[in-house]
């Protein structure tokens, strides 16, 4: 079973995502930010994260920066988030950035979807 | 007073600073001589209007700051309930033990619905907002239109299948298309009148999307058989909110800002847009973008 970590804030959207995921057929783990993230990474392994950007305390930017230092770890990365930052199109170019998509504008089933071909690959 | 040549060259120096500033750089630091003399004046002069264009663009990237937050942070809040009214429906709709009744379930996706044309809305709305702010911060690359044209084409073939429509791609083959111009904005124009085209389409209706390059311009044709224009209302297509009354009948998905926001994409692009459409025939959209 793949193993996926939801990094988000919102209490309301983490249970929504985790609850689809799960029905999906993945291992769901959550952290409410950047901090609890890398911590949790720093111990376990998984398959995907999917990330918030705007969060209190670190957020999901600086959440990548520090990934690789910290954990040494080349996870795949799918950023879900309600704000269309300008430079989108260099940010998926990335190493480990699989994919932005923004939250109001995708149905669930479309984030599973893209969730799957990320997976694939 | 100084001799001739030295004061041509003096002349000559400032000359050079003053070409310089025109062009954009601001960074000469003019130096006073130790003693006045009548060229005095003039140096100070130009070191004012130095420090004075300096701080016009200081001033200037600060309100562009202000704006970006200020652009973001609406954009988050207004969509942070949205998306969670959306995917709260998806969710319950998509519960079998929820055990819903048909009724229950009509009433749910007309709240769904709603939520979605909410989020377009509020997305246009930003996009007309910062239009009309001049707020442009995406920067300009070198685009191959013909690229972001077929991947938007593709993105769309699902909606065009539910539909039966058929969507013709006419792009020349190893022409490149290469424009500078800001990406995110041309994927958002083409994707508005794409959307439009199978939006109106009828069912089992053609789209076709032709490009063709001269070695001036790119010329775009989006021609659909859907329920056209009603010849009195074609005026008004390019207003914003506007919705032709039949369009309205047809669907009420729909902002009416789409036209409206790519206008004014292709008016900073230099280009113009114009369409022939007739009622229950369709219609047929041109745009022409010079290649600069």
């Amino acid at each position: 079973m793949k193993k996926i970590l939801i990094v988000e804030d919102d209490d309301d959207y983490r249970k929504l995502l985790a609850r689809k995921l799960n029905k999906s057929g993945y291992m769901t783990f959550s952290s409410t930010n950047g901090q609890e993230a890398l911590r949790f990474l720093k111990k376990k392994t998984v398959d995907l994260i999917v990330l918030d950007l705007i969060m209190k305390k670190m957020n999901g930017l600086e959440f990548y920066e520090k990934i690789e230092k910290e954990t040494n770890k080349e996870t795949p990365i799918l950023i879900l988030s309600n704000i269309q930052l300008s430079n989108i199109n260099e940010l998926v170019t990335k190493p480990q950035i699989e994919g932005y998509l923004i939250k109001a504008n995708t149905s669930l089933a479309k984030v599973i979807d893209k969730i799957e071909s990320v997976l694939l690959n | 007073m100084a001799n001739p040549h030295a004061i041509k060259k003096r002349l000559a120096g400032l000359i050079s600073v003053l070409n310089k500033v025109a062009g954009g750089d601001l960074s000469q630091n003019i130096r006073l001589a130790k003693t006045k003399d009548e060229f005095t004046p003039l140096y100070v002069g130009l070191r004012r209007v130095i420090e004075a264009m300096r701080h016009q663009i200081v001033r200037t990237e600060l309100i562009n700051k202000r704006k970006s937050q200020f652009f973001t942070t609406a954009a988050h809040e207004l969509r942070t309930p949205l998306g969670n009214m959306r995917w709260s429906l998806e969710t319950i709709l998509d519960d079998e033990s929820a055990n819903l009744s048909e009724n229950a379930k009509i009433i749910l996706y007309q709240a769904y619905d709603s939520s979605i044309r909410m989020t377009q809305l509020v997305n246009d709305l930003l996009t007309v907002s910062k239009l009309e702010e001049g707020y442009f911060v995406e920067g300009k690359k070198l685009i191959d239109i013909c690229d972001v044209i077929r991947k938007t084409v593709a993105l769309f073939s699902s909606d065009a299948k539910k539909k039966s429509v058929t969507l013709k791609l006419l792009i020349p083959k190893n022409k490149h298309c290469k424009r500078l111009m800001e990406p995110f904005f041309f994927s958002e124009a083409i994707n508005n009148i794409l959307s439009n085209a199978i939006k109106y389409s009828k069912m089992q209706g053609t789209v076709e999307i032709a490009v063709e390059k001269t070695r001036r311009t790119i010329k775009l044709r989006i021609s659909d058989t859907g329920i056209g224009i009603p010849k009195n209302e074609q005026p008004n297509i390019f207003t914003k909110f506007f919705r032709a009354t039949n369009a309205k009948k047809h669907t009420k998905q729909g902002t009416g800002l789409g036209l409206y926001i790519v206008r004014e994409y292709i008016k900073k692009w230099g280009g113009r847009i114009w369409f022939v459409s007739k009622i229950h025939k369709g219609s047929t959209f041109f745009v022409e973008i010079p290649l600069q």
